[in-house]
């Protein structure tokens, strides 16, 4: 609604103003992400489908970039009425783009697939968004693991690095307002940020996460087995 | 659960890059160009994406929502934000402050990592990771992390992974704090293409007690300790520039030293 609320917005929207087009995309980008992971239906051929959605990694980012680098092009921000809500609007150049993307020949969003196939399932009713499909048990067993580690890891910041986490990481803060909720200077923000970042990435390598990752105690148990040889002494 | 085994390492690095800073444009192209066949670093990629959102929403929002640093990556990808680089070179800290680390060491709190600061300048960096384990005080063995504490004496065992064939015969661990460093070479490896063990254990030197660099170097000729000692105490880049060192691999790890009685 942010643009039928403010005018000024909508007019720097429709100038192209890179402010405007930032605030647009950071109130909006959710809700298209969270579309494009769940999925719509859509009739094919005359048959009502269901497209569950793209998996994350980058996929998804380079989903969401590509809907709203359309989104964004003069000729679509022109034939934005501006009367109606855009949530509906900017959503529907992310289903056509979809759409056009799984009968297309040379796919830009689905090329990360390394040409594995896009699974449409048939539909019984039409849904401009489908729900969530919950998480399987191995992904949920991922998640939680991941959650400990970031839980671990958030445990060793001192005050200063903890709230540039919380303000940065979790909350999302933009440097500034981070900066000002902190009182710190903006240099300071940023360059905690960089170490946190840098801290963050080799602590999840360090616990296994990032890189030969296999859930399960018995593998980590064997793991240390082996190493606890080799420390004994000199090979 | 499927395994990370990409043989395109400089791809894994780009990956490591994207979540720490703005990539340019033909780095971004490379990236594409490689996500679009090869499985291991998609899964690279999300493993990562999904630890940004799992910090940011926690379990359940992290399955649809985006994390602040991916929306950010987007804005830049889009060019509607250009993120401010961190301040990379020292400035006016309090003198007592200074005080409690020797010269040097201050000095290279303030370089950027290693790898970047040799890839920045034209170095060749072989893509390999070090991983250092040690152990802990009921007998098992515990990944040694940034900032984590040593006591003299412990040993400390060193890995190396490599995600394409490299020789590295050169191996060293260097520690750089209060007074001199202290330079402990290791036995070299022929073919590194997996996680391989270093031979030899690191026994941590008698150090002073406080904050010491854990230098971790893995070179394409056998390492000189006094050349590494004045390198790494200058300016890791001086390694490559005088001595031609390729396939230079250096990694830091800020520690504290701390007897306990």
């Amino acid at each position: 609604m942010i643009l039928l609320e403010r005018r000024s917005l909508l007019d720097g929207f429709r100038r192209g103003d890179k402010a405007a087009l930032l605030e647009v995309y950071r109130h909006y980008a959710p809700i298209v992400s969270r579309f494009l992971t769940r999925g719509f239906t859509f009739d094919s051929q005359g048959q009502l489908c269901s497209f569950r959605g793209f998996r994350g990694g980058y996929e998804i980012e380079a989903a969401l970039q590509e809907v709203f680098r359309r989104a964004f092009e003069e000729k679509a921000r022109l034939a934005y009425n501006g009367l109606d809500p855009y949530q509906p609007y900017l959503l529907r150049i992310a289903r056509n783009l979809v759409i056009n993307d799984l009968k297309s020949k040379q796919p830009i969003l689905f090329r990360f697939r390394q040409g594995g196939p896009v699974v449409l399932e048939p539909a019984h009713e039409e849904v401009e968004e489908l729900p969530p499909v919950p998480p399987d048990a191995a992904d949920r067993l991922e998640a939680e693991e991941v959650a400990r580690l970031v839980a671990n890891f958030r445990a060793t910041l001192d005050p200063r690095e903890a709230g540039v986490f919380r303000a940065r990481f979790e909350e999302g803060l933009a440097s500034e307002k981070a900066a000002e909720a902190l009182s710190l200077t903006r240099s300071q923000v940023r360059t905690t940020e960089a170490r946190l970042k840098e801290r963050f990435l080799r602590h999840m390598q360090a616990a296994g996460y990032l890189d030969h990752y296999r859930p399960g105690k018995a593998t980590s148990a064997a793991l240390s087995g082996v190493l606890l040889l080799l420390l004994g002494g000199p090979s | 659960m499927t395994t990370t085994t990409c043989v395109g390492g400089s791809a894994a690095r780009l990956i490591e890059l994207r979540f720490l800073r703005p990539l340019n444009e033909a780095e971004r192209h490379r990236l594409e160009g490689h996500l679009t066949t090869c499985g291991a670093c998609q899964e690279r990629y999300r493993r990562l994406q999904r630890a940004e959102r799992i910090a940011a929403h926690g379990v359940d929002g992290a399955q649809e929502l985006p994390s602040p640093f991916e929306l950010e990556r987007i804005a830049a990808d889009l060019g509607l934000y250009q993120p401010e680089p961190p301040r990379r070179r020292a400035w006016a800290w309090p003198l007592a402050w200074v005080g409690a680390l020797a010269v040097a060491a201050v000095l290279l709190v303030f370089l950027p990592p290693p790898r970047e600061f040799l890839q920045d300048r034209g170095a060749e960096v072989a893509p390999a990771n070090f991983a250092v384990f040690t152990a802990d005080r009921a007998g098992g063995v515990v990944a040694l992390e940034t900032q984590a504490t040593l006591q003299p004496g412990s040993p400390l065992k060193l890995r190396v992974a490599a995600p394409t064939p490299v020789a590295l015969p050169g191996m060293a661990a260097v520690f750089v704090g209060e007074g001199p460093p202290v330079v402990i070479t290791l036995p070299g490896l022929d073919h590194v293409d997996a996680p391989t063990t270093v031979g030899g254990v690191v026994v941590v030197p008698e150090l002073p007690n406080g904050a010491v660099w854990l230098y971790l170097v893995a070179a394409s000729a056998p390492l000189d300790p006094a050349l590494l000692s004045r390198g790494l105490a200058d300016r890791p880049e001086v390694l490559v520039a005088k001595e031609r060192l390729s396939a230079l691999v250096v990694e830091r790890r800020l520690l504290q030293v701390e007897r306990t009685p």
